[in-house]
């Protein structure tokens, strides 16, 4: 069985690979786009099972990319999980209005992501070796 | 003299002699609504003229004159052949007898006192003006018999007069002082004086008035021409602030604007005095308008300059905290990626020091969190929900959060509580927020072995709070410092202290929330060893919640109703969301369902392990509360979120005892019977036996 899939939509580079390291450790398949305009095209392309979205983007913003999810009916269905530095108040609710089905904070807390992430998608498979970069055991 | 064909029909001529504009118009202002046809000259010289030219049929004439004065006005006019008969009337300041006599002595028909009565002047006026005009010997003589009789009068009420002489010479020469005075600060101040005659409901302006609201000059304006000036909106407030004057028989202040004529806005500064008769009833409001267009603007232009620098230190701080959270995102995952091992075992003092960054990876993101909550409650952006909220609960959450640092270093954790403490009426996650403030404070300047204790009980001083203690076993705090220690920005500058010192916002948070939920916040020196930080807050009752809820003048309609929303999970809470989540979605979507000034949603009562209620109190009959719940139920199928499988919703209301719709319905004890009421129904309906 393959792992799941999930679309980092972030336009920080240091970011996305701080992402990719974790949620491969985790056995989560990644994609990445890294503005506003490319996100639902990236979407389209590989129907990730889930999509973290950052607020802040170049070409648009969040709310614009989760406005075309929206508007996409192959992709409405895909769980989205925002995740900015943007404050938690105001933008919390206008994200989970908006469609997101959670609101993280920058800077995040591993174990909570991973447990939202699982929430929504189901636990990883265990079972499966991680495509790390390096080869060291994961902790559980 | 000579009677004039037609004289009937011919206004009487009256000429009007003072040196004060002031006083001309005034009695302008007096008699021309009584038809006479009115002339008038600032001096004697220019009074003597205008007798020789217009040959008036009577001569109001003050005495106090520049130049040629009264009293030598009238000695020439009576000294002249063709001018003797036409009656003067002398205006005198109260009680000025000698004045009197040398105006008898010069000829004087009449007096009239200073400051003039209206009724008094036509009446005498008329019977002069009638008695010169008529001309006739009779009349003459009759005229003659009249003056005869009124100085006789005049003489004796002289004599009575000159008892009081003193005090009254005293108090005129003050009521002139004033007089001269207020003239003076009028014209300077360019203050426009008017007289409402409630009797008439009329207005009488002096001509700043006219000119500050743009109207043609005229004598008695309708009350209704002035209250068309007024700009709508602002009208009802100047006239309940009138009203209340005249009720309470006293004075009072408005703001309001006005529209001129040719359609441009000013601003009016107004201040009234009720003025009574001699039954004690109103009878007259007088009043001082002055123009304040001026000041008003540069008040606006003041506040939106403030309001725009403070709009820009908000978001310079909210654009710069998160400009800070951006690159501290990337150094708080690669740091986890490490001690992760993601990268690679790290040994001992590797993981070590990542620790190390990484807990000062969490005070920076602390003190980022402080700036946008400080900036928060500044901006008014922070929201306070009130609701029941257990002690117990929340002091637990906090220890599950802090344990972990606590731990660390070494030192207990420990509660005291009375297990049956009533709840709060507070905001859970600001309690939290503020236990969790105190908590790590504590834990901070308490040696390693320490203990940090939380106790929790009802306030001794005072049984409608409760009272939260959380004491330490640390360096403790000067008397000084506990005194400044809640400030903004205000560090605590001890040697004894080495600890990393943060923004110096955490208390100022704290002060403000325990303020903000209604109670006070205050930090002792222990005698044995460190400090205590002591907060309260409200007992929750449902009485004292719901009875103000109801203090309301705009006391509504025929019968009330409770509207009751229950939502049940016979298993565990579903999933998908948060409890406080979904409460807060239920609650919006209840608000918004309900009309602003008739119903009102009452405080969450404490939430069950597997059922939360609502209630809406909502002042309709039947047929109104059926719409209003249906509206209810049509929103919440319409929210698929709010009806996660596993949870049940219900609906349902309850008419509520009608109650005497009178008067007496708005005094505290009907309102509080109604608070009871809604108590009563919420209870026996939802909670058998559950509530005291």
């Amino acid at each position: 069985m393959s792992n799941k899939k999930i679309l980092i939509v972030e336009d920080d580079a240091d970011v996305r690979l701080g992402y990719r390291i974790l949620l491969n450790a985790h056995h989560y398949d990644t994609s990445f786009a890294a503005d506003a305009a490319t996100a639902a095209g990236e979407a389209r392309k590989h129907q990730p099972d889930l999509i973290i979205l950052d607020l802040g983007l170049p070409a648009g913003d969040g709310f614009l990319v989760l406005e075309r999810l929206h508007n996409i009916p192959e992709l409405t269905s895909i769980p989205v999980v925002v995740v900015s530095a943007r404050d938690f108040h105001g933008n919390r609710e206008k994200a989970l209005t908006a469609g997101a089905k959670a609101y993280v904070q920058k800077p995040w807390n591993d174990t909570e992501l991973l447990a939202i992430i699982s929430g929504l998608i189901g636990a990883p498979e265990t079972e499966t070796r991680p495509v790390a970069p390096a080869e060291v055991p994961v902790e559980t | 003299m000579t009677s004039q064909p037609g004289i009937a029909d011919r206004a009487p001529r009256i000429l009007i002699v003072d040196d004060e504009r002031h006083n001309r118009q005034l009695m302008e202002i007096m008699l021309t609504p009584e038809g006479f046809h009115l002339l008038t000259a600032a001096s004697g010289e220019e009074a003597l003229d205008m007798v020789a030219r217009e040959a008036p049929d009577l001569i109001l004439l003050d005495i106090m004159m520049p130049g040629m004065d009264g009293y030598e006005v009238a000695g020439r006019i009576k000294g002249n052949l063709a001018t003797k008969d036409i009656p003067v009337i002398m205006v005198t300041a109260l009680g000025d007898r000698n004045a009197r006599m040398l105006g008898l002595e010069a000829g004087a028909e009449d007096f009239l006192t200073k400051p003039v009565d209206r009724a008094e002047l036509v009446v005498r006026v008329k019977n002069l003006a009638r008695l010169k005009t008529a001309g006739d010997d009779k009349h003459h003589l009759m005229l003659e018999d009249e003056v005869g009789s009124r100085t006789a009068d005049l003489v004796t009420r002289t004599e009575t007069l000159e008892q009081q002489a003193v005090d009254r010479e005293q108090a005129g020469a003050a009521l002139r002082l004033l007089t001269e005075r207020l003239s003076l600060a009028t014209a300077v101040a360019r203050l426009g004086v008017w007289e409402w005659d409630l009797g008439s409901d009329s207005l009488t302006w002096d001509a700043t008035m006219f000119d500050m609201y743009g109207l043609p000059h005229q004598a008695d304006l309708p009350y209704a021409r002035w209250a068309a000036a007024v700009l709508p909106e602002d009208l009802p407030a100047v006239e309940a602030g009138r009203r209340s004057s005249i009720d309470a028989k006293g004075q009072g202040s408005s703001e309001y604007r006005i529209v001129l004529p040719d359609g441009m806005r000013r601003s009016i500064s107004s201040v009234e005095r009720v003025i009574l008769d001699y039954r004690g009833t109103v009878s007259r409001v007088i009043g001082v308008d002055m123009d304040v267009t001026e000041r008003k603007s540069a008040e606006e232009a003041l506040e939106l300059i403030r309001q725009d620098q403070l709009r820009f230190k908000d978001d310079f701080l909210s654009h710069v905290s998160h400009e800070l959270r951006s690159p501290l995102t990337a150094i708080k995952q690669f740091t986890s990626i490490l001690l992760g091992g993601l990268a690679g075992e790290l040994n001992k003092e590797q993981r070590e020091y990542q620790e190390i960054v990484l807990k000062n990876i969490g005070q920076l993101q602390s003190m980022i969190d402080d700036l946008l909550e400080v900036t928060r409650l500044e901006t008014g952006k922070l929201t306070i929900a009130l609701e029941s909220v257990s002690l117990g609960d929340a002091v637990t959450d906090t220890f599950n959060t802090l344990q972990e640092t606590a731990r660390a270093r070494g030192i207990t954790l420990s509660c005291t509580m009375p297990p049956d403490l009533a709840q709060a009426y507070a905001d859970q996650t600001r309690v939290r927020q503020i236990l969790i403030i105190l908590l790590d404070n504590a834990i901070k300047f308490t040696p390693e072995g320490g203990a940090v204790t939380v106790q929790a009980r009802l306030h001794k001083e005072d049984p409608r709070f409760l009272l939260l203690e959380v004491s330490d076993t640390g360096c403790g705090i000067s008397p000084e410092t506990t005194e400044r220690i809640f400030e903004r920005l205000y560090q605590v500058s001890e040697p004894t202290q080495t600890s990393r010192k943060g923004l110096g916002l955490g208390l100022y948070i704290c002060k403000e929330l325990v303020t903000r939920q209604g109670g006070r916040i205050w930090a002792q020196r222990r005698e044995e060893k460190g400090s205590t930080f002591s907060f309260t807050l409200p007992v929750f009752s449902l009485y004292s919640t719901i009875a103000p809820l109801f203090r309301n003048d705009k006391w509504p309609a025929e019968s009330v109703a409770l509207v009751m929303l229950e939502a049940s999970w016979p298993g565990a809470w579903p999933a998908a969301q948060s409890r406080e989540e979904w409460s807060q979605e239920v609650r919006d979507i209840l608000q918004r369902c309900l009309l602003p000034n008739l119903d009102v949603l009452l405080p969450s009562v404490s939430p069950g392990s597997q059922g939360e209620r609502f209630f809406v109190a909502a002042f309709a009959a039947e047929a109104g509360t059926a719409i209003l719940v249906n509206r209810i139920r049509g929103q919440l199928e319409r929210a698929p979120g709010l009806n996660p499988p596993g949870l049940t919703i219900a609906t349902s209301y309850t008419m509520l005892p009608p109650w005497p719709r009178d008067a007496e319905a708005t005094t505290e004890a009907a309102l509080s019977g109604m608070a009871t009421h809604l108590i009563q129904a919420m209870t026996s309906h939802i909670f058998p036996g559950c509530l005291s």
